[in-house]
């Protein structure tokens, strides 16, 4: 079992403000790990320290045994860890196929020839579903299309690790499951995955391995099935008090 | 090399054709050579300015790199009598190395930020120049300047700098040499990068473009033909002092023809100055003799209201 | 010159009444900006041209100098409604759309002045006593006077207005953010033209007072949306006590500088400022808001 990512000692601080609290956890190669909480937990900053768009105040992520604290995101991605985000961030005036093209061609070392990823993009925009878009502008998509362009982009990079942000909030159930497929899909052609889900309707199906985050700290692990019977995590989502409990 | 030939690029070698013939039919136009002469190197200016647009950026202080690289050359051409080729050339490192400075410090500014710092930062070489009165003469400028040389190929004497004919060609082949780099850069892996920062820098960082060094490139690559830009400007006009090289309309000029011609396409910002700068000079000038340039603001204006890709992207549309 | 020799009256007297102006200066851009996020770079060529309408009022139909202000007030309160209009119909990105068509307008007033009025240097003379004071080595003028008093008292007035009024409380929720002051059931809309009007009326009390302080010519007004900019950035939006500061240690600072290095380096202190603002607090505008 190769250890793909290890987080250690990790804290977060901003301002006076201790948002994350010692995490501490491991993602083992071919693993799909959700993290879940309710708003406010430290989903978001944790997950932006692990993809390189936030500094830690304290704390290391080593990937592939490999301390990348200090790496920029660009880097990252180069290095075989992707990425997609809660809002879809695609180049706007761009086609899909484009789009994608675009993540083979530099997401990658050494960068292959603009054909190959023009080839590339055309096959991963047929795996997710999105064929017949490959000549409309991104801009152009609905938020589900927005978010399968982002996931193929994401994966010309040649990921060895998918971290995929609240990639199911505000799709229909249809949808979450068209996409909960995809991600087993791609779990089983080897791809390690990392999801944060704030409802819990993506990561119960596709997970091996929950973390439950309250207030910054890490209060249970587990297998999908007993921890949503964990009476900890049921009173992070219901009483604490945050705005958990207020979503449907 | 040609690959395909979209309908716009047609046209585009079909205005370079004309712009090339035409003195044949009309051997005694000093007047249209000295205009559309000036209206190439505009269009250089413009190209130049754009690459660095093509990132995202917005720069309303271009001027600060024109007037490094006019008093850079000046200066050398004043004190150590080399040909201008040389100190043209040369004179444009001074606009590289503010360009330099201007990376690092500029480094996390974007959009309107970096747009306002832009506009402050030409007042730093200017008021330096315009105090230096023992090394640049200070606001008096110099005059007298060093005009472009003659250059002899064999039998053949062409006199640059004092031949109007000659000047509007060279300036012409500038013009084409600095569009067809823009189309390669453009087509290039580069300048996918650029237009994938300029679309979206943070989409640009999440797939491994390193937006920062590309950046980096641009402005560098701009400052230093806007540099060329100045340098050539003064040694044509034969004086150089720094309200003329430093001015709000040397900053605006190269953005205005670039937001008028159209940013997203190789010849947009050429197309502008050869359609804006004749007709400003043409037609504007005897009509307004002091207050001319102030269309330029009126077509600044109109352009982001109605137009605000460029007339070449707005023609394709319609 | 050593420091024992400065003449320090001078300079904290010039720099408060020069930094009372800037702060006034800075305001109108300020409230516009605060309100409607729209970023004028014409506003210094604005205040120019009021300066000239005192000045041709003053000059060819000898209206007296204080009764210039009113006219101007109201003059620049009208010519801020089609801004309002002009600036109103431009897309996403928005700010940066409305720095580049202003940077037009400047452009173009610039040159429209000098049409009108000539690249000359104007300055409104009106016949207003100097005192000295006894025992300092200085003098301070009638017209330093009614220059701290009027900008001290407008930025008193305005900051009344925020703070104390129904209108006030509108206005500074559109500026803190102007979504959720839709939501509230705030017209944005009308707020951001009486941002306008107000942010005209300051341009024309200003104008005046400038061709009275300071030499008119078509190209001033650059100098003084710099000031503009730097006041707004360093204070915040709509916080009107530090952009009173703001002014007086800018005031302090140039008039401290002219008198001992010498005039001809003012813009690039004011350049150098704004640079270091920029970079250290680059969001400064919109600390407070996501932009």
């Amino acid at each position: 079992m190769n250890l793909c990512l290890e987080v250690r000692h990790l804290c977060q601080r901003f301002g006076d403000q201790q948002i994350l609290r010692e995490i501490n956890f491991s993602l083992n190669q071919g693993e799909v790990l959700g993290i879940i909480g309710p708003n406010g937990a430290g989903k978001t900053t944790l997950f932006n320290i692990i993809a390189g768009w936030i500094t830690p105040t304290r704390g290391v992520v080593v990937f592939w045994g490999q301390n990348i604290t200090p790496w920029p995101p660009d880097h990252r991605c180069r290095k075989g860890m992707a990425r997609t985000f809660q809002i879809p961030q695609v180049f706007p005036e761009m086609s899909a196929l484009e789009n994608v093209m675009l993540g083979a061609w530099f997401g990658q070392e050494p960068p292959p020839r603009e054909s190959q990823s023009r080839e590339r993009a055309a096959t991963l925009l047929k795996q997710v579903g999105l064929a017949n878009k490959e000549g409309i502008a991104a801009r152009e998509l609905t938020l589900m299309q927005q978010r399968l362009l982002e996931l193929a982009r994401a994966l010309a990079t040649e990921p060895k690790l998918l971290l995929l942000d609240e990639i199911a909030a505000g799709l229909s159930l249809k949808a979450v499951s068209q996409l909960s497929d995809l991600i087993l899909r791609l779990r089983d052609q080897g791809l390690t995955l990392l999801l944060t889900d704030h409802l819990l309707n993506l990561v119960v199906p596709v997970s091996d391995r929950l973390l439950a985050l309250d207030q910054g700290k890490i209060i249970a692990t587990g297998p999908p099935q007993t921890l949503i019977q964990d009476p900890q995590v049921e009173a992070a989502y219901l009483g604490t008090g945050e705005a958990a409990g207020e979503e449907g | 090399m040609l690959g395909k030939l979209h309908p716009s690029s047609v046209w585009a070698l079909a205005a370079a054709l004309a712009l090339i013939i035409w003195p044949l039919f009309f051997p005694q136009a000093s007047l249209y050579f000295q205009v559309l002469g000036m209206a190439c190197l505009y269009g250089t200016l413009a190209l130049a300015w754009n690459l660095y647009a093509l990132s995202g950026a917005i720069s309303l202080g271009h001027a600060a790199f024109f007037g490094l690289g006019a008093y850079g050359s000046a200066l050398l051409s004043h004190y150590f009598h080399w040909s201008p080729l040389v100190t043209i050339g040369l004179g444009a490192l001074a606009s590289v190395v503010f360009g330099f400075l201007w990376c690092l410090v500029f480094r996390r500014l974007r959009g309107v930020y970096l747009g306002l710092a832009s506009l402050a930062a030409v007042e730093i070489p200017k008021v330096i120049i315009d105090n230096w009165d023992s090394l640049t003469y200070g606001s008096m400028g110099l005059m007298g300047l060093e005009g472009l040389p003659s250059l002899a190929l064999g039998k053949w004497e062409v006199a640059l700098g004092s031949n109007l004919e000659a000047q509007y060609y060279l300036l012409l082949a500038l013009v084409m040499a600095a569009a067809l780099a823009t189309r390669q850069i453009m087509a290039s892996r580069w300048g996918w990068a650029l237009r994938a920062l300029r679309e979206n820098e943070t989409a640009a960082r999440a797939i491994g473009i390193r937006t920062h060094r590309v950046q980096a490139k641009a402005l560098l690559g701009s400052s230093y033909v806007t540099g060329i830009c100045g340098g050539l400007y003064v040694h044509i006009l034969g004086l150089v002092e720094p309200a003329l090289v430093f001015s709000l309309h040397v900053s605006a000029l190269p953005l205005i023809f670039s937001l008028f011609g159209g940013r997203t396409i190789f010849f947009g910002p050429v197309l502008g100055a050869l359609i804006l700068y004749p007709l400003e000079q043409l037609v504007f000038q005897p009509l307004f003799p002091m207050g001319h340039a102030g269309i330029y603001g009126v077509i600044i204006i109109l352009t982001i209201l109605f137009f605000p890709q460029g007339i070449s992207v707005w023609k394709r549309a319609k | 010159m050593s420091v024992s020799t400065w003449p320090w009256a001078q300079i904290i007297a010039t720099g408060f009444s020069l930094g009372s102006f800037y702060a006034l200066v800075a305001l109108g851009f300020s409230l516009i900006f605060g309100i409607t996020r729209a970023f004028n770079l014409a506003h210094g060529e604005l205040i120019v041209l009021a300066g000239y309408l005192a000045f041709a009022l003053w000059k060819f139909y000898q209206v007296p100098f204080l009764l210039t202000l009113p006219v101007s007030l109201l003059a620049l309160a009208l010519v801020a409604l089609p801004l309002y209009l002009l600036l109103r119909r431009l897309k996403e990105p928005y700010a940066l759309n409305t720095l580049v068509v202003t940077f037009g307008l400047a452009l173009l007033l610039q040159n429209l002045m000098l049409v009108m009025f000539s690249a000359d240097y104007r300055l409104i003379r009106p016949d207003f006593p100097v005192f000295a004071i006894p025992g300092a080595n200085f003098f301070i003028s009638a017209s330093q006077i009614i220059l701290v008093v009027l900008s001290l008292l407008a930025t008193g007035v305005v900051h009344v207005v925020l703070h104390y009024s129904f209108l006030g409380k509108a206005l500074r929720a559109t500026i803190q953010d102007a979504e959720a002051a839709q939501i509230a059931g705030i017209n944005v809309n009308r707020m951001a033209l009486i941002g306008f009007a107000m942010g005209g009326m300051l341009i024309g009390l200003a104008g005046p007072l400038y061709g009275e302080n300071m030499y008119l010519y078509p190209t001033a007004g650059t100098g003084a949306t710099l000031i503009a900019i730097i006041l707004t950035i360093f204070a915040g939006v709509g916080r009107i006590r530090t952009l009173l500061l703001g002014g007086w240690l800018l005031g302090l600072v140039e008039s401290g500088t002219v008198l001992v290095i010498g005039s001809k380096w003012r813009e690039l202190v004011a350049a150098a400022v704004l640079l270091t603002l920029l970079v250290f607090r680059p969001k400064g505008i919109a600390a407070r808001n996501q932009e």
